[in-house]
């Protein structure tokens, strides 16, 4: 099996929920073996690393999974700060929410989300959700090479 | 008067009977002035009339005039044509009088007659003139000549007989022209009518016949001298009757037809007189009948002005005053004064109709505006229920949203970890799938504490609506003594301050309130060396703000509302749900009152809590 993001290239996952955090972490893994995934609990240290990014602080991450509800600023406010910065608006950000209210997705769209995915509510749903997202942005991220890593585990 | 042609003259009538009277007024003063101009003209026409009249009368006066000159002609001349002359113009004359006998004016007339009656008279005497003055030319040149030349011729035949002598025949020769002498002063006389001839050939013809009976006596042949002596006296007789014809028709003329033709002449002027006053009397009163003409017409046009003046007068303010009245309602109408008082008008004219219109108008005009008003209100009201109901709503939608993503949470939790679970199991790893049942269990958990809080939220002004009066001092009392065991537990302090005011208010929401007020300042004042709380009260625009008041971190501007929203939390790590402010909130507004937080980073926040009626402070214990 081969390998894994470039060497600087990690997942942001900005979730304040800590259950819900160690459930995607454990997918998103399950799904890239050796991808590095940053958590960050609250939109007030969100913003913190965003601007650090986006000064040249922090690398860049390959995605960012952003859940709405959200201490100090909320998902809306954090996806309207990177695709509105112009060395942040090219980073894939997908909205995970509990939410599927048509006012948040339709305010997550205008805001240029790349995708919008709401948290599954069945014991399976996880595995599969994170799994079709993985793959899709694995096909449309041509800086990554990635193998299919489910064959190992 | 202006009343009843308001009341009872329709407009259009109103105005037509002032164009009635106006052109009536012109006719009259027409029909005035025609009439004085016929007066005026008959007058001129009698003027006329009479001033024919006197020129007849003088014509008249000239014809007498004419008719004694021609008298006089034919009585010294003895023309004939004077005397036919004298005729004519008698019958001219008579004719005239005759004209101005039949005038109606009885003093003309009467001279008329008169004059008549002279001229009657006058033509009689010249007829008698005319006999007499035939006679005497007849006695003149036939009579009177005859017997003259019979002497003398005998006494030339005594001149010639033989038998004479001397002494005699110089008699007799004198006698003859004694004789012719007698005849020469004779003819003199009727030509001259020179009374001195009369005289002298009287004197002669004595002398001669003395001479002739002188030689009568002496004389043989007495016989011729008798002869001679009887010519003599035919010829003396002849003489005299011609004188005195001659003195007859001379009195008739100078006397009788004199005094004739003196008076006609004098009634004459006095006719001629009489018409010239006439005449006088006829301007007079023509100019009279002028002036009366003028005076009646200026009178009369005066009198019908007068009458006119304030009949126009009464007309046009029967009209204006209701028009102007009128428009100055409608004015006020038009300015939307919809209390404007339509003048009580109840004429039954074209402005009556208008008053009714306007009255009609302004009803209208009050109706729509009370319905505007009334639709003003209605969608005032409409509008704040409106906006009442879309912010419940909002509010609805916020707390439905809320809600389904706070409760949907601990549900991908648990599904989530079962999933884990299930494939743990699956792999055989059973005891980390066992330890992952604890999230399950936590998350289950989680789920119901929110269903139980969402639950005591909706309580609020729902349940316990009860208010009473309470003393804001003694609850706080007693809730302080109520947490004293947790507050020591974290070496909390709790303060209350006096001062605090009675309000009306429901008592468990109350104690509700302060006790998540103080559960959130004990959740994140932890840090804090001695951490605290100050419950107190301030007047603050003549109401009082209960405060209270922590030493906590403080909370930064941003998050000031957030905090009162349902289901927020600052810190995820800290227990609870994020529903204790968002009650609080509620509970306020439940009271009429509210709540917020000030504070200043680093500082501690102070939330103030007002009520809508604080009665004043309450009592200390």
């Amino acid at each position: 099996m081969t390998i894994a993001p470039t060497d600087r290239s990690y997942i942001l996952l900005i979730e304040d929920d800590d259950d819900h955090a160690e459930l995607t972490e454990f997918y998103l893994r399950d799904h890239l073996h050796g991808m590095q995934v940053t958590r960050l609990d609250d939109g007030g240290v969100a913003m913190q690393c965003l601007q650090a990014v986006r000064s040249g602080e922090q690398p860049r991450p390959w995605l960012i999974v952003l859940d709405l509800k959200l201490p100090k600023y909320d998902g809306h406010e954090i996806l309207s700060y990177i695709k509105t910065d112009a060395r942040l608006s090219r980073i894939p950000v997908v909205i995970f929410t509990t939410s599927n209210s048509s006012r948040d997705i339709s305010l997550a769209l205008d805001n240029h989300a790349n995708s919008y995915i709401t948290k599954p509510m069945e014991p399976d749903g996880y595995d599969a959700v994170i799994g079709r997202m993985i793959g899709y942005w694995k096909l449309n991220q041509h800086d990554l090479v990635l193998a299919d890593t489910r064959a190992d585990s | 008067m202006i009343g009843y042609f308001i009341n009872h003259v329709r407009l259009k009538h109103r105005i037509l009977l002032s164009g009635v009277l106006a052109g009536g007024l012109a006719v009259a003063i027409i029909a005035v002035a025609v009439l004085s101009f016929n007066r005026t003209a008959g007058d001129f026409f009698q003027f006329v009339e009479f001033s024919r009249q006197s020129h007849v009368d003088l014509l008249t006066t000239a014809k007498i005039s004419e008719i004694q000159h021609q008298a006089g002609i034919y009585t010294y001349q003895g023309y004939r044509a004077a005397a036919e002359q004298v005729e004519v113009l008698h019958g001219e004359l008579l004719s005239q009088i005759e004209q101005a006998l039949h005038q109606n004016d009885p003093e003309i007339s009467t001279i008329a007659r008169v004059i008549k009656a002279r001229l009657q008279n006058y033509f009689q005497a010249f007829q008698q003139v005319r006999v007499q003055r035939e006679r005497r030319e007849q006695l003149i040149n036939v009579d009177f000549r005859n017997h003259a030349n019979e002497a003398e011729l005998l006494v030339t035949e005594l001149i010639g007989l033989p038998s004479r002598e001397n002494a005699s025949e110089a008699e007799l020769q004198r006698l003859l022209s004694t004789l012719l002498l007698v005849e020469k002063h004779a003819f003199r006389y009727f030509d001259s009518l020179d009374a001195e001839h009369i005289k002298i050939a009287r004197a002669s013809l004595e002398d001669a016949r003395r001479g002739l009976k002188r030689l009568e006596a002496e004389a043989f042949d007495g016989d011729l001298y008798l002869e001679v002596d009887d010519k003599l006296d035919l010829y003396q007789k002849g003489f005299i009757e011609a004188i005195q014809r001659t003195r007859g028709y001379l009195y008739l003329v100078n006397v009788v037809m004199a005094a004739d033709a003196y008076e006609i002449l004098y009634q004459s002027r006095k006719l001629s007189g009489v018409l010239t006053d006439r005449m006088e009397q006829r301007v007079w009163s023509s100019l009279a009948s002028i002036d009366a003409a003028k005076i009646t017409l200026l009178l009369g046009a005066g009198l019908l002005l007068l009458l006119l003046i304030p009949l126009s007068y009464v007309i046009g303010q029967s009209i204006t005053r209701p028009v102007s009245r009128l428009a100055e309602t409608f004015r006020r109408l038009s300015l939307g004064d919809s209390d404007t008082k339509i003048p009580a008008y109840s004429a039954a004219d074209e402005l009556g109709e208008l008053t009714v219109a306007a009255r009609a108008f302004s009803d209208k005009n009050r109706e729509t505006e009370q319905l505007l008003q009334r639709s003003r209100e209605l969608g005032q009201a409409l509008e704040r229920s409106k906006v009442d109901l879309e912010r419940s709503n909002d509010e609805l939608e916020q707390f439905v949203y809320t809600v389904s993503h706070d409760l949907k949470s601990p549900l991908v939790t648990s599904m989530g970890f079962i999933g884990i679970i299930r494939s743990l199991a699956q792999q055989g790893r059973h005891e980390k799938a066992i330890g992952k049942l604890d999230k399950v269990v936590k998350s289950n958990e989680r789920m119901g504490q929110l269903i139980n809080d969402l639950l005591e939220l909706s309580r609020v002004g729902r349940v316990d609506l009860d208010k009473k009066t309470i003393d804001l001092n003694k609850l706080l009392e007693r809730f302080a003594h109520s947490q004293q065991e947790r507050l020591s537990k974290r070496n909390f302090t709790l303060t209350i301050e006096p001062g605090l005011p009675v309000v009306q208010a429901n008592e468990s929401r109350l104690l509700q309130l302060f006790e998540n007020i103080l559960s959130n300042a004990i959740k994140y004042v932890v840090n804090t060396n001695g951490p605290r709380l100050k419950i107190g009260a301030v007047r603050a625009d003549n109401q009082l703000l209960v405060f209270c008041e922590d030493n906590g971190p403080g909370i930064a501007p941003e998050y000031r509302e957030k905090i009162f929203g349902l289901f927020y939390r600052l810190d995820n790590r800290q227990e609870g749900t994020g529903i204790g402010l968002a009650v609080a909130k509620k509970v306020m507004k439940f009271h009429g009152g509210d709540i917020w937080v000030e504070s200043e980073p680093g500082k501690g926040a102070t939330f103030w809590i007002r009520f809508p009626d604080t009665t004043g402070e309450g009592n200390l214990p």
